[in-house]
């Protein structure tokens, strides 16, 4: 019985996720386990079996093939959340700000487990991130992954999460789409669009569910807009981000963050911390990307 | 005797698949390292974990071979299943 450290992430995902819930518990944070090893079953692919013994075909839902485990923990319980992963193995290999734009997630690793991405919102919902955790919470129940009770949000939370996360990545044609709405019946996509609505999370979701125009006045239709047409031109994702924000404040955090070299990929990537004139290099790589990207849509604006 | 799984133990059985034997692997949460067991032993495991009270005579029939050839070794396998903590007597 020797330690195993090559898990197979079939095994790896849903302990990770399980660790993730006793250190929560433990440490009073509430979090709910998303996407991956936690969705439900109805909304994942199903194949047909046969027993070899009777012949019977049944249907067998299949699992996701994910990575990591994802867990959405209370916004003002992350600090905590964090202090407690320390003292349990796990380390931190990305910030909230080394990720994406909308700086939502934290990369973390553990030995011998895959690593879990530690989300405090999740992209494409507006309203107040500890708001949103509220509702989310509220509705929350329990499944079993490898071994242990873990909390996941309601399946209309579900596939609201699965259809959001598939719309930012310009996915438009995801198998969790066509599962989670398009496959849906009618009073399933009513519960869905409501949860929508209290959520802030109309835009997104009309971006993936082919409603999009009825938004047109909304402050983040152009992001929305981008980011589901796969429209990949980072000035463009720039303007429409930046628009996104609901003030003058976030505006020129969120332009300064998206042109900033992430610190904490710097480090890994160079194997240490980033000095001062490889800091000033990466800005100066940035500015060549921003100004090659300018150019770039001024040639489409003249050629039209 | 009958077996249960501790309370703060991960675990995740992996089928056959293939030529992939069947697989169970444990985790004493949170802060333990991760084990893997393969075939016989996650077999063993497996029959234990869900309550079996003769483990020997189950694996015997599910391997096809005599009870009395294994039963030593089953039992000692299980008290070192119950050593690490990825057991519990009930």
């Amino acid at each position: 019985m020797e330690t195993y450290e090559h898990m197979p992430l079939i095994a790896g995902v849903p302990l990770a996720a399980a660790t993730l819930q006793v250190i929560a518990d433990d440490a009073g944070v509430d979090l709910l386990h998303i996407k991956g090893a936690s969705v439900d079953p109805i909304l994942l692919q199903q194949s047909e079996v046969v027993d070899p013994a009777t012949g019977e075909v049944r249907t067998k839902a299949v699992p996701r093939s994910s990575v990591d485990a994802d867990v959405l923990v209370r916004p003002s319980h992350v600090k905590r959340f964090f202090a407690a992963l320390r003292a349990h193995r796990w380390k931190m290999v990305y910030r909230f700000e080394d990720g994406s734009a909308f700086e939502h997630a934290s990369t973390w690793i553990r030995p011998g487990l895959c690593h879990a991405d530690i989300h405090r919102s999740f992209p494409g919902i507006g309203r107040r991130a500890e708001d949103a955790f509220d509702v989310l919470w509220r509705d929350r129940h329990t499944i079993t992954m490898a071994g242990q009770e873990c909390l996941v949000p309601h399946v209309a939370a579900q596939r609201l999460v699965l259809i959001l996360h598939a719309v930012r990545g310009g996915d438009l044609g995801s198998p969790d789409i066509q599962r989670a709405w398009a496959a849906a019946s009618e009073a399933q996509r009513a519960e869905v669009d409501a949860l929508a609505t209290i959520l802030g999370a109309d835009v997104a979701l009309a971006a993936a569910t082919g409603r999009l125009e009825e938004h047109r006045s909304a402050r983040d239709y152009l992001l929305w807009k981008t980011l589901s047409t796969g429209n990949r031109s980072r000035t463009t994702m720039w303007l429409a981000r930046v628009k996104a924000q609901p003030n003058p404040l976030r505006a020129v955090r969120t332009a300064f963050h998206l042109i900033a070299p992430k610190e904490g990929r710097l480090e890994r990537d160079l194997g240490h911390r980033p000095g001062p004139l490889e800091v000033a290099r990466a800005w100066g790589g940035q500015f060549g990307l921003v100004a090659r990207e300018l150019g770039g849509l001024v040639r489409g604006v003249v050629k039209r | 005797m009958s077996y249960r799984i501790p309370h703060r133990l991960g675990w995740v059985v992996v089928p056959p698949r293939g030529a992939e034997p069947v697989a169970a692997y444990l985790m004493p949460l949170p802060d333990g390292d991760p084990h893997a067991l393969f075939d016989t032993a996650a077999l063993i495991w497996t029959l234990a974990a869900e309550g079996e009270p003769d483990v020997a005579t189950s694996l015997a029939e599910l391997m096809e071979v005599p009870v009395d050839t294994i039963r030593g070794d089953v039992a000692a396998y299980l008290d070192a299943l119950i050593d690490h903590g990825y057991l519990e007597e009930v």
